[in-house]
């Protein structure tokens, strides 16, 4: 029996870093996007349902229109899609899955939706579902916490693979994000050493984004598709696992890769002015003129020369515009080189352009603000310069 | 250039005026109206208007009367040649003509080209009245323009300065076309990012980018609140959920509690009726047992009081027994005291007795005394009243004359003697000489040697034979003083008849008689009044009358009660008596208070010992009587009870049935205790209560889990978090764009900033030559604490500033009048030494009564500023109504007060 682990799908994240609306609601669909390949995957490899380990949307309160959209995705899986609440979508009070349009949109569009909202197992034909839903917003205790009254398995004594599903975290992951921190989110702690080995034969795990094994028979899924920068310690998002799970079996877990969106991070530091052309040859090597299926995190750092930075500041402009998003963290300094500070300074042609010049060079040879004031200043005279014919 | 002479015609007022000029230091000088201003006017005009002028300007160079037109003629010495320059100012048909001492000669345009080139301006093709005062303006200071400040502002001669003062920096230092350029982009970015005063601009990207920060923060702050109030609605429903279920929880542990307490409360009500029960039968049990109990105390208590009662009556009546003599002693010694204080008594009365027949007696003398000076006060007083009324019956029979009626006689008789003296003066007397007194005048016979007094016509008769008429002269006059006379004294007579006297002597003697008795008995009155002020004297008299009489019969009663003690003779002997009396009367009465003393003590001491033997008495037959009560009762107890072994042997069956009731009755009371049945009754209020708020709170956590969830209820038209998340970002992204904005910004002001600088330190170094010579000129007249400082910015020259002796600087606006005239002065001929080198080393420079705020001790030392200017080859030229003011600067003086040929009523200024 086959079956597709997947979770965090985060339906509805506003993306609020990328300004640009247009270049948002493309990164915002390419979520439900997944989904959709999430179905054909399911289709290919003969799943028999499709888990979704907590956080199929993004916030508690997800306005209609995703709503609408995840349903009409979901609907377009043809298996039975098992979701329990995590810590974004946690049930209880004010959540989505009482809310009276997403139950009518649910039962429109996506009969194949089944919501667990109660710690009791759910059998399916041939599984049985051990549900660990996160119930209300300050939940602190460790929602696997029922599993470990003896009843709980002993009901079952058939062959059919028992399947604990869960969301929060395991040891020392954290997965929470910016926007966790802002919403005030925080995760469930989980410990499935406290179960007995035999009683279950999968852990369908959410809340981390990377796909990860964590245990003979837990894994993480991760995200289907990245929505955030990695961090290193994340591995492997925007996959699905395809689960073939039995009982008393350790369970064979196959990696789908289901993401489009490059979500990549680069840290270069100019050590020359000459740097800034092989910056420009990574990054095109990089994109493949494929800017538009790219998020770019940079991290800039050394410095550059006048004219150098000026050509720096047209690329950022460019990427700026291209890429999907281009989150920047430019730490660059303007230098003058020694030509430019001699063209500037040692101009006697224009002896108050030159004295200034001599004046800023002093400063940005400095540290602090004021050294950055000055090169600022420095790289608005050099252009002023350029500008007004000097030279 | 220099001005060597002048000549002007046909000018306003000047017909022909000329001046030679001294090549450094000239003084025009002349009174007001003699005109000075329009003679350098006239200069100034043919150096700077054209000849063909017309219009206004040439209209007012015209004289009042009609005259050729007017004419001025210079001779001048520039870039080392001479020059003569004649301009005739007739309109279109105006004349020039330049010559120079090598020969040459320049007429019409050509002249003025020429002209212009040695002036160093250039050619006013329309001139005005303003634009022709800007030639030179700096050399030539206009009546009145003294104190105007002398920056060069426009100044044709602005570009000959600056390039002289390049030439004197030693430097270039003027920016170049790309520093320029720069600048001004600069400058115009710095100004779209702030205000003149440095501050964000409205409408930059700078305040653009702070708005939208502010707004961004706002649209965080308002999503934030609105998530939060979506938490805290879930919170509260979870938290009252939550609760809800403890409540429950409690509510089955307080309803449990409920029926526990219930039950031990039934427990305890069975209890209660069974101790009742109990109590009952323990009570029957008791009731013999105490009766027996009683009747073995009572027993015992009899027995006791028997031994008590015999105990005591021994002693007491030992006690009685003594107590009956010590009373019969007791009465036989107060009888006799009571005899001898009786005793004592008797010779007090006695003594009191003779006691008070003496004080009769001695009252009775004095009661005598008294009597007798009463009647002899009595006796004066009548003396003083018999006087007073004889007094008054003789003043009673005198004539009834006063002092008024005394005045009226003598009124009377005064008009008496006046009528007739007057009727005298004219009556006729008549004195009988010799005769034989057959002389009758109006009848009566006269004897000889005697005279009448006629008043009236009567006749004479001497004799019977001569009869003669007198007639006394005054006709009426005579008659009516005759019958005034007879009216004086018949009124006087009348009033003599009135008052009852025959004359005025008679009634003078009245008079004084009645003074005299008056006062004898006002005398007679005033003693009386002495003797006897309130009438009441003849009272008093009759009271010591009556109280003689009754001393008398005090007396004679006294001496009776006394024993027949006799009169003594006088009042002193029985003064004496008195005091011996009472003498006797206080021995008396201190034996009697002895006596009376001493039988009180008896008495109290008998009183004292009969009360005891009474008390003790009564008490010995209260003591037996009891006795004999107990012993009766004791023995009717016995009877009753067979004895006293029987009695004990009832009491220990009564004990046995009673200790077994109350041990039944413990056991249950010892139950129904350990219930503890009024704490049972607390718990049950208490645990009511408990189950009450518990219902009520739970209501409570249903209602507000119910109102939150109304909150909770959505719609799905927007997403609180996602507007969190989207408004936390463009908060950041808006902050981070400001901050990137500022940092251009604040590039673009420290750019703009150190240019600034730069152009202030070259602006400094290129005033610096005229700073300095300003400085100099100035020093000559304030010393060498003064400094001046003036600003190029760039363009123009401009806020003069002096300082002194290390204080703050002054501008030139907050000097005074004539300081202003003074360092304008300094500041003109700074510039002229300056462009003079491109004059050939010398330039005039005219001071038309430019120093009128200067006081005159200033405007000596202002000569040493002139002189050192002429010194340093500038040619000095002052037009003053006081040339004798400038008499030291050893200057050429020319007055216009002379002989000069000019126009009658001109007008003098310009």
């Amino acid at each position: 029996m086959k079956f597709i682990h997947t979770a965090d799908w985060q339906l509805g994240k506003p993306f609020a870093g990328i300004s640009d609306s247009l270049k948002r609601a493309l990164v915002s669909r390419e979520r439900i996007e997944a989904v959709r390949r999430i179905g054909a995957a399911a289709v290919r490899e003969g799943a028999s349902f499709v888990l979704v380990a907590g956080d199929l949307f993004d916030s508690l309160t997800p306005e209609r229109a995703t709503v609408s959209a995840a349903c009409l995705a979901i609907s377009s899986i043809p298996v039975p899609v098992v979701v329990i609440p995590g810590n974004h979508d946690h049930s209880g009070p004010g959540s989505i899955w009482a809310q009276q349009f997403f139950l009518a949109e649910q039962e429109k569009l996506a009969p194949n939706l089944v919501v667990l909202l109660e710690e009791r197992p759910y059998e399916l034909e041939d599984a049985v579902i051990f549900p660990c839903p996160l119930l209300r917003r300050s939940a602190v205790s460790d929602p696997s916490a029922w599993l470990r009254d003896p009843l709980v398995f002993n009901a079952f004594d058939d062959l059919r693979p028992r399947i604990l599903m869960a969301h929060g975290s395991i040891g020392e992951f954290q997965s929470l994000d910016d926007d966790d921190r802002v919403a005030g989110i925080s995760s469930s702690a989980i410990d499935l050493g406290r179960l007995d080995r035999d009683v279950f034969d999968y852990a369908a795990l959410g809340d981390w984004h990377g796909t990860k094994q964590v245990g003979t028979k837990a894994w993480y899924a991760g995200t289907p598709e990245q929505d955030r920068f990695s961090r290193g310690e994340e591995n492997l998002p925007g996959n699905i696992l395809l689960v073939e799970a039995s009982r008393g079996a350790v369970p064979k877990v196959e990696i789908l890769q289901t993401a489009r969106l490059g979500w990549e991070t680069l840290h270069y530091t100019f050590s020359s002015d000459s740097d800034l052309e092989l910056l420009s040859g990574r990054l095109d090597a990089l994109f493949q003129k494929e800017h538009g299926r790219f998020l770019l995190h940079l991290v800039l750092e050394g410095s550059l020369g006048l004219d150098s930075s000026v050509m720096l500041e047209e690329l950022l402009q460019a990427l700026e515009a291209r890429l999907l998003r281009l989150k920047l963290e430019n730490r660059v300094r303007t230098a003058p080189g020694p030509m430019e500070i001699a063209a500037l300074q040692g101009n006697a042609t224009d002896p108050l352009s030159a004295r200034v010049a001599g004046r800023l060079a002093g400063m940005a040879a400095g540290e602090g603000d004021e050294a950055i004031l000055a090169a600022l200043a420095l790289r608005e005279l050099h252009g002023l310069f350029i500008r007004e014919g000097g030279r | 250039m220099r001005l060597i002479s002048a000549t002007v015609r046909n000018y306003r007022i000047h017909r022909d005026t000329s001046v030679n000029f001294d090549p450094s230091r000239t003084i025009i000088g002349g009174g007001n109206e003699t005109g000075k201003s329009t003679f350098v006017e006239a200069i100034h005009r043919g150096l700077f208007l054209r000849s063909r002028a017309v219009g206004e300007i040439r209209s007012s160079m015209l004289p009042m009367h009609a005259a050729p037109a007017p004419e001025v003629e210079i001779t001048m010495e520039a870039g080392g040649s001479r020059y003569h320059l004649m301009k005739r100012f007739s309109g279109a048909s105006g004349t020039t003509q330049l010559s120079d001492g090598a020969g040459s000669l320049w007429r019409g345009e050509e002249a003025e080209s020429r002209l212009a080139a040695l002036v160093g301006v250039s050619e006013l093709q329309r001139a005005s009245k303003e634009r022709l005062q800007e030639q030179w303006a700096h050399l030539w200071v206009w009546q009145g323009q003294g104190m105007q400040d002398p920056s060069l502002r426009d100044s044709p001669l602005q570009d000959r300065l600056i390039r002289r003062l390049q030439e004197e920096g030693g430097a270039v230092v003027t920016q170049s076309d790309t520093d320029t350029g720069i600048f001004r982009a600069l400058e115009q970015r710095y100004r779209e990012f702030y205000t003149a005063t440095g501050m964000p601009k409205a409408g930059s990207e700078l305040k653009a980018a702070m708005e939208a920060r502010d707004r961004s923060e706002e649209r965080r702050i308002a999503a934030d609140t609105a998530y939060q109030r979506l938490l805290f609605a879930i919170n509260e429903v979870e938290k009252a959920e939550a609760e809800s279920l403890e409540c429950s929880k409690l509510g089955a542990t307080l309803r449990r509690d409920h029926a526990a307490v219930s039950a031990g409360l039934s427990k305890a009500a069975e209890l209660a009726g069974a101790i009742i029960r109990k109590e009952a039968d323990a009570k029957l049990a008791e009731a013999p047992w105490k009766a027996l109990v009683e009747v073995r105390e009572r027993v015992l208590e009899l027995q006791r009081d028997i031994s008590l009662h015999m105990e005591s009556l021994a002693p007491l009546e030992a006690m009685l027994e003594d107590l009956k003599r010590r009373v019969s002693e007791a009465a036989a010694a107060y009888e006799a005291a009571a005899a001898r204080s009786g005793g004592a008594g008797s010779s007090t009365a006695m003594a009191v007795n003779s006691l008070e027949c003496i004080r009769s007696w001695v009252a009775l003398f004095a009661a005598e005394e008294t009597h007798r000076r009463m009647a002899g006060l009595m006796q004066q007083a009548e003396g003083y009243s018999i006087s007073s009324r004889a007094l008054q019956q003789e003043l009673s029979l005198l004539p009834a004359v006063d002092s008024g009626a005394l005045s009226l006689l003598r009124e009377a008789l005064s008009e008496l003697e006046r009528a007739d003296a007057g009727l005298q003066a004219m009556a006729s007397g008549v004195t009988v000489l010799e005769g034989d007194n057959s002389v009758r005048i109006g009848g009566k016979t006269v004897s000889e040697g005697e005279s009448v007094l006629l008043d009236d016509a009567a006749e004479i008769e001497a004799g019977g034979r001569f009869r003669f008429m007198i007639q006394p002269g005054g006709g009426n006059s005579l008659l009516l003083a005759r019958i005034k006379s007879e009216e004086a004294r018949n009124r006087f007579s009348s009033l003599l008849e009135r008052y009852g006297v025959g004359s005025m002597q008679a009634a003078l003697e009245a008079d004084g008689r009645r003074r005299d008795l008056s006062a004898d008995r006002m005398t007679a009155d005033a003693s009386l009044r002495a003797l006897d002020p309130d009438g009441m004297l003849r009272m008093r008299f009759e009271a010591s009358g009556r109280q003689l009489e009754e001393a008398r019969i005090a007396a004679s009663s006294a001496a009776g009660r006394s024993g027949g003690i006799p009169r003594p003779e006088t009042e002193a002997d029985a003064r004496a008596l008195l005091e011996s009396f009472e003498s006797a009367l206080g021995e008396a009465r201190r034996k009697e208070r002895e006596e009376h003393d001493l039988m009180a003590a008896s008495g109290a001491l008998f009183q004292r010992l009969q009360t005891e033997l009474q008390l003790k008495t009564e008490e010995s037959a209260r003591q037996r009587q009891g006795l004999d009560a107990c012993r009766s009762e004791l023995e009717r107890l016995r009877q009753r009870h067979g004895g006293d072994e029987a009695l004990q042997e009832a009491l220990g069956r009564a004990l046995g049935d009673k200790n077994e009731a109350d041990g039944a009755l413990a056991a249950l009371q010892a139950l129904y205790r350990d219930l503890q049945p009024s704490q049972l009754e607390k718990d049950l209020e208490r645990l009511d209560r408990a189950e009450r708020l518990n219902r009520q709170r739970i209501q409570e956590c249903r209602e507000c889990a119910s109102s939150q969830r109304a909150v909770l209820e959505r719609d799905g038209t927007d997403d609180p978090s996602g507007t969190l998340y989207a408004a936390t970002e463009g908060a950041r992204q808006a902050e981070a764009q400001y901050r990137a904005v500022l940092q251009r910004a604040m590039a673009t002001k420290l750019l703009y900033e150190l240019f600034c600088e730069e152009q202030a330190e070259d602006a400094r170094r290129f005033s610096r030559p005229l700073a300095d010579k300003i400085t100099s000129y100035l020093r000559c007249m304030f010393g060498p604490g003064l400094e001046a400082a003036i600003d190029y910015t760039g363009k123009t020259f401009s806020n003069i500033r002096i300082q002194r002796g290390g204080t703050g600087s002054i501008g030139f606006s907050g000097l005074s009048g004539g300081m202003q005239e003074q360092v304008s002065a300094a500041v003109r001929l700074s510039i002229a030494e300056l462009l003079a080198e491109g004059y050939g080393g010398t330039l005039p420079v005219v001071f038309d009564d430019a120093f009128t705020n200067t006081d005159p001790l200033r405007v000596q030392l202002l000569q040493r500023m002139l002189d050192r200017a002429a010194s340093n080859g500038l040619q000095i030229i002052i037009l003053s109504c006081n040339p004798g003011e400038y008499a030291s600067l050893g200057a050429s003086s020319v007055s216009l007060d002379g002989p000069v040929r000019r126009e009658e009523g001109g007008d003098g200024g310009i």
